[in-house]
Formats: C-alpha cells, structure tokens, sequence
C-alpha cells in the first residue's frame, strides 16, 4: 500500500511529464481500440451477412461439390438427412437447395440464368431470400391451375428478357441424366434489383428444380444455420462425424478466399497496432528512465536508509504500471462511447468493396471486451516490461556514488 | 554559430535520451516511408490487374450495354469507330470485341461462363490474353479455336484439344445457338474471376455464332500512350464518344471499387502520417522538457547575465532542429533498407487478401518515390520544430531569480 501511495506521489511530482505520457499512452490504447472495433464490426456485420444471404453457417454436399460443382454430384437422402439435423439442438434451420445453369426465355428474348431449387418453408427459416424479394410474394411449391410452378426471378433476368410478374418464364438446361430439361415456369416475384448477387438467378421450388433437372428427392447443398455463431466449426466436425460419406464444411472452408483475406488483414492490422504500441512505449522507456535518473541522489539515500533493492524496482515497476492503468482509464473513458456510437451507427462506403468474394458496403465498429481488453492487456503488459531496465538500474545504484551526485 | 555549437553539444550531454528520441521519430519516418512504398506497390499491382489484363484504360459501348451485358446492344459502325480511333495520336493501341454470356459444356459439365470474341493480333498489344496463355496456343485465326481459364477448365474437366460447345443466342433474331470449337490454349490470369468464368474466340467466329455482321461490336478496349489521358474526361476520345448512342468511360469509371481505394490509399498515408507524428510529437515534447528541467540552473544563469528569451528559444529549436536531422538520416536509410527489401522481396510471410479479384499477397513490390525521402523528411522537421515550441517557449519564461534557488 506505502509502495502504491508512494508511487502515485512520484507520478505527480513531475505533472507535465506524466500528462504528456499519460496522453501518448491513452492515445495510443484509444487508436488500438478504434482500429480493432472497426476491423471486428465490419468483419463481423460481413460474416453475418453471407451467412444469412446463402452460405449458412455450415454447408453439406457429395464429394467436392463445393469446389467442382457437377450435376450428377447428389446427397441422396435429404429427408432422412433432415431428421437428423432437425433433432440437433445446436440446429435453428435448415435448406434444401439443387443448382444447375440453364438458359431462360421469354417470347422475345433468351439470357443466361442461374437455377436455384429452394426448399421454400426451409429456406424462409434459413436465409433472407423472403427479405430480398421487390415485387410480387413469396412462391409456394403447388401447380397453379394451369399446372405450371411459380418462379422467383432476378431483376437482371426480368430485365434482360421484358418480362414482369405473372409472365411465363421457359427454362432450358441439361438433366442429371443427360436429358434436355425444359419447362414452363410463371414469374410471381422479383429479387433483388439490377445490380444484386441475384440478378441472375431463377428460384424455383425445389420440387419443381428436382422434376425440371431430373434428380427426384436428391439435392446438391444443405446449408445449415447455428444458434451459436462460433460453432461452425466444432459443430461442422461433429456432423462430419456422423455422415462420412458426406463433406460437410463450415462457413470458414465455404468461404476460404474471403476467410483468408479476412485473416491477412487483421494480421497486418495487429502488425501495425503492436508498431504504434512500440512507438509509444520509447517514449514511455525515456520519460521512465529520465525519471530514474533526476532521482538518482533520492534513491541513495532510500537504500543507505535500508531500503532492499527489489522494493526500488518494484517501486519504479509500480509507477510506470500506475501511470499506464490511469492513462487506460482516461483512454477507455474517451473510447466507450465512441466505439458504442461507431457499433450502433457506422458508415457506408462511397464505393462497396469486394474482399475474397464479398462485397463490403457498410463500416460498423464492434463493442465487445476482445476489442477493449487486448490493448489493454498489452499495454499493462509492455508497461511493465519496459519498467524493469529503468527498475534495475534504480536498484544498482551505489549510496555512496548516488548521495554525491547532484 | 556559437548557437549552433550550445545546440549540438546540448543535445549529446545526455546520450541516451537522444537516442531514444531520434528512435522514436526515425523509426516514425522510416515506417511512413516503408508503408507508403508498399501502398505504392499495391496501387500499381491493382491498376496493371484492372488495366493491363483485359480491361484496358478505357473502353467504349453502346449507352446502357454496360448495365446488363445485353447482347442486343450493339454499335453498328464498328469501322467508322476504328477510323477515329486510327486517327488519335494519343491512343497506344485498341481492339474491337463481341462479348455475350453462354453455357459453356464439356463432354462431363455444364457451366455459365463469358464468352469473349477478340481480334487476336490486335488483343496482343492491348490485353495479356496473349501472355496469360500458360499451355497450348493463342488465337490463329481459326474458326473453333477456343481459349479458356484454367479453373474454368478443371471445372469442366476439359483440357487441350477437347471439345466446347457454347450456347448462346443470337444478337439480332434472339434464337438460341450452338457453336463447337476445341480447345487451343489454358489461361492463367491469376484473377479469379476470369479463370473462373472467362472464354475467348477469334472475333470473326463470335460474330458468326451470334449472327452479328462485321460492322457490330459490343467494346472497343483503348489504351493510351500515357495514362494521364486515360483519366482525362476532357481528352478528344472521351469528348467525341459520349453522346446519345456511344459512351467511352475511362478505367476510373469502370472500375469504381478501385479508384475508391485509390482515394482511400491518399489519405491513408497522410492520416498513418498524423499518427505516427502525433505520437512521435508527444515524445519529443517530453524530451525536451526534460532536457529543459535538467539545465533549469542554466537557464536561470544564462538569463541573469542578459541573455534574452528570444536566443533560448533559438537553441532549443536549433537543438530540436538538429534532433530532427540527425532522425531524418537515420530514418531515410531504415526506410531505404526496408524499401529495398520489399522492392524485391514482396511482403515476405503475410498472408494474402483477395480484393475485387485480384490476389494482393507477396506480389505487392515495394515502390520508392522522391516524396519519401523529400516531402515527408521535410514534414518531419517541421513538425519536431513545431513540437519543441512549447518546450521552448517555457524555457524563454524562466525566472532566474526563481531558478537559480532550485539546485537542479
């Protein structure tokens, strides 16, 4: 306790110096905890994101669909395959999806289109497509009376061949089993606008995709959604486990080119902040060294009075650790509030970027202790790392040499 | 002189201190130079990418082409257009191309994909479609010559000589058509998006599939002698092809993403800048002031036998001056011997970071330009001078009266 007051009265002894460190400490912890806030939240909103448009936290599939998507490359069994994750608690929902590219017509025009069959009531549960639609509703999977299915197109696609809501749609691909597929489909809704991921692609019910392509009750993805957002992983494993014939893959391997991306920027983005910490911490290395040494004849006079040379070191590690926890303080009060209203606020970017295949358009901050408590911790830690040099050379010093000097 | 003389022997009484503060602002210096010649390094890599792989510096098309690839939007007087672009001195090369999307099979899979239909020889000193071939050959000239991106082709399990049929529809009639060509060469761009999904054909056979005639082309893909040019929206080109039926935008324009990390890059250095120097500035101000409170009893002495406020300020910021140069030397030959390294070395062991396609990892060379080792030591000093004012300033106020009772 006397070590503690002590050093809070050695701090304030030289008020200017203090503030003037004081103030390049918090700075720094203040730039650490923005940087990390903006790099986390806008990852994080990103992740959320993908996970919700498409890729869920988990995906399942044959083989290495994933990468060499084939038409012939089918799960089976997706409907004992979904009472099993149906009975898995760690599961909210999950989708049934077939894929095939094909060519959409209309009487006048042809485009190319990517074909997409939905599990409807599965998807709903499990992606924003219901969110995404601008114009029409949300198709359910019976034959109108004319027996035709209903179709979710893209705004590309309605652009491309004039056709709006209620119009026929004729797709044209090629089946699993080699056949021409062709049918007739009517469009009851639109998605998305001209410049969305979607604006090429048709929705279909999956029933429709699986008559239309040939593949009756076989699909080509399940994408599951989690409860826990940092389970894909763990969960992923388990679920591989238990369908080896499968691969089953987390968000993490589905999206590998952004996940990596993402990995890279937040190293170099640590790489920086432990370089502006190192400039900091010089000029926290001076100011305790300084320190140490205009007290020379003081601590001269504290061990020819009995003072053990470790209580000297601790005294000045106790200082340099004082002084950097008020400059937290003060840092941690200036950034709370700011990193809540850059977490509930953000920004949009003027331009959206494309990082690994996502497109990033909107800059948020994240509140969370990862994002308060890491800089804090290293700086505490170099705190008391540089505090030992100055410490030893404090507690080194000779009575006799020390009490002569001015 | 004498001044000058105090100043440098000032600075080295106590050796340590100014080590470690010329530590912090040459070590500043020498990170905003390293950073600003990596972001150099990356701008450059990002534009040859854009600009130099098929992109061009700038392109040309029928007003509203460009907002759905739609086949039908056309331009009609192709040889009238290639007349004016022959007679613009300014321009280095450009080259006229039919594009439509297409199912593009193999024998094993089915994909969607870009079909492209190029003059070869033309393409050679406007695009790298030429140099991307990795095996195989270039277009020829031949009919059902076809080339095609490497994963494209894993994708489809395709590989020299194989077949590809294309199916697309016509510009003009909207009928579906279907083309047969083999494959002559693997591309290997290193952007995913054109290894992924890309094809090219001699332009003639393009045109004969989707039954456009020789005068109908949907891009004509220019590159300027100087890129200045390019950027320029009063230039001649740019003048005569926007209008009611064409528009011709240049590399800026089409590729938003891009100029928008462009603008980014330019403030990034300067607020990198800010932050290192502010730190910096704090230290030095902290440096001085202890060098001030040290020689208090000095400063009380000099002052009581007339030496007047204005010449301490003067040898504190010939101190703070010297300070500076002497972290500017150092600093410049850091940021010299780590540019050097990244000019050849890349980034070493950092990962990679996709961004709008283009992989960004250890090909970002490190770039050397005259502002690192001009503006920014120039910056330096101006603001180490800036941060020794207040110190100096406190140290002009000094009372001797009160400072000569202090011991020290």
């Amino acid at each position: 306790m006397l070590l503690l007051k002590l050093a809070f009265r050695n701090i304030f002894r030289q008020r200017r110096r203090s503030l003037l460190t004081a103030l390049s400490l918090g700075g720094g912890y203040i730039l650490c905890v923005f940087s990390f806030s903006l790099s986390e939240g806008s990852y994080n909103s990103a992740i959320s994101f993908f996970i919700l448009d498409h890729t869920g936290h988990i995906q399942i599939h044959q083989d290495d669909y994933l990468l060499r998507p084939k038409i012939h490359k089918i799960i089976d069994d997706p409907q004992g395959l979904s009472e099993l994750l149906d009975a898995n608690d760690e599961i909210i929902s999950h989708t049934l999806r077939v894929f095939a590219p094909a060519i959409a017509y209309s009487d006048t025009d042809n485009a190319p289109a990517r074909v997409i069959g939905v599990a409807l009531e599965r998807e709903r549960r499990t992606s924003t497509l219901a969110v995404k639609i601008s114009a029409g509703v949300y198709i359910d999977d019976t034959l109108d009376a004319e027996g035709y299915y209903s179709a979710m197109i893209g705004a590309g696609i309605a652009n491309s061949l004039n056709i709006g809501l209620d119009d026929e749609l004729i797709l044209i691909s090629q089946g699993a089993d080699g056949s021409i597929a062709n049918d007739i489909y009517i469009v009851r809704a639109i998605v998305g606008d001209r410049t969305s991921p979607d604006r090429a692609t048709v929705f279909l019910p999956l029933i429709a995709a699986q008559e239309f392509l040939s593949m009756v009750d076989s699909v080509h993805e399940i994408s599951i959604l989690l409860q826990d957002d940092g389970a894909a992983r763990s969960v992923a494993t388990s679920l591989q486990e238990q369908l080896p014939e499968l691969s089953v893959a987390p968000w993490q391997v589905v999206e590998s080119t952004f996940y990596q991306s993402m990995q890279t920027d937040k190293q170099g983005n640590v790489f920086f902040m432990g370089f502006i910490i190192f400039i900091v911490f010089i000029g926290v290395l001076n100011t305790v060294l300084m320190s140490v040494l205009e007290r020379t004849r003081e601590f001269g006079v504290l061990k020819a009075i009995g003072s053990r040379p470790f209580k000297i070191a601790l005294m000045i590690t106790c200082e340099t650790s004082l002084l950097a926890s008020l400059s937290l303080i003060a840092g941690l009060l200036v950034s709370v509030p700011f990193t809540a209203w850059f977490s509930a606020v953000g920004f949009e970017l003027a331009e959206p970027m494309n990082i690994g295949g996502i497109v990033m358009s909107h800059m948020t901050g994240e509140m969370s202790l990862y994002v308060f408590a890491t800089p804090l911790l290293l700086i505490i830690f170099f705190a008391i790392i540089i505090s030992i040099p100055a410490g030893i050379r404090a507690a080194r010093i000779s009575p006799t040499e020390a009490m002569r000097s001015h | 002189m004498l001044t000058i003389k105090l100043a440098f022997r000032n600075l080295f009484r106590n050796t340590r201190r100014t080590v470690l503060t010329a530590m912090l602002i040459s070590l500043s210096l020498a990170a905003l130079i390293s950073v600003d010649g990596v972001m150099r390094g990356m701008l450059t890599l990002l534009v040859d990418n854009v600009t130099g792989t098929i992109g061009g510096d700038a392109q040309i098309h029928r007003v509203g082409y460009r907002e759905n690839l739609d086949v039908d939007l056309f331009m009609e007087n192709a040889a009238e257009i290639e007349r004016t672009l022959q007679r613009d001195t300014s321009l280095k090369s450009y080259s006229p191309r039919v594009i439509s999307g297409a199912m593009i099979s193999s024998s094993y899979n089915v994909a969607a994909g870009l079909l492209y239909g190029i003059d070869a020889e033309r393409e050679r000193s406007t695009s790298k479609v030429a140099q991307a071939v990795l095996r195989g050959e270039y277009l020829a000239g031949g009919d059902n010559e076809l080339l095609i991106g490497h994963s494209l082709a894993e994708l489809l399990e395709v590989d020299l000589g194989d077949r590809i049929v294309l199916t697309l529809s016509e510009a003009t009639t909207g009928e579906l058509a279907q083309a047969l060509f083999r494959i002559s060469g693997i591309l290997n761009f290193g952007m995913r998006e054109l290894d992924d999904n890309f094809v090219f054909i001699n332009i003639s056979a393009a045109r004969k599939t989707l039954a456009m005639t020789d005068q109908q082309t949907h891009e004509f893909v220019l590159t300027f002698l100087n890129l200045e040019d390019a950027e320029n929206p009063e230039h001649g080109i740019f003048q005569q092809f926007n209008n009611t039926e064409t528009e011709a935008l240049s590399w800026l324009d089409l590729n938003k993403e891009i100029s928008f990390i462009i603008e980014i890059m330019a403030y990034s250095s300067l607020m990198i800048g800010a932050v290192l120097f502010l730190l910096a500035s704090l230290g030095v101000i902290n440096s001085i002031f202890m060098s001030i409170y040290e020689r208090i009893y000095e400063f009380g002495v000099i002052k009581a036998i007339g030496t007047r406020p204005s010449e301490i300020v003067r040898l504190i910021l010939w101190e703070a001056l010297l300070l500076a140069l002497i972290s500017c030397v150092i600093g410049m030959l850091l940021g010299f011997a780590v540019g050097s390294w990244t000019a050849t070395n890349g980034l070493g062991g950092l990962g990679e970071v996709e961004f709008s396609g283009i992989t960004l990892g250890n090909n970002i060379l490190g770039e050397f330009h005259i502002s690192q080792f001009t503006t920014f030591p120039f910056f330096t000093v101006l603001l180490t001078l800036a941060a020794a004012l207040y110190p100096a300033r406190f140290a002009a106020k000094i009372v001797p009266s009160e400072a000569l009772q202090r011991s020290l």
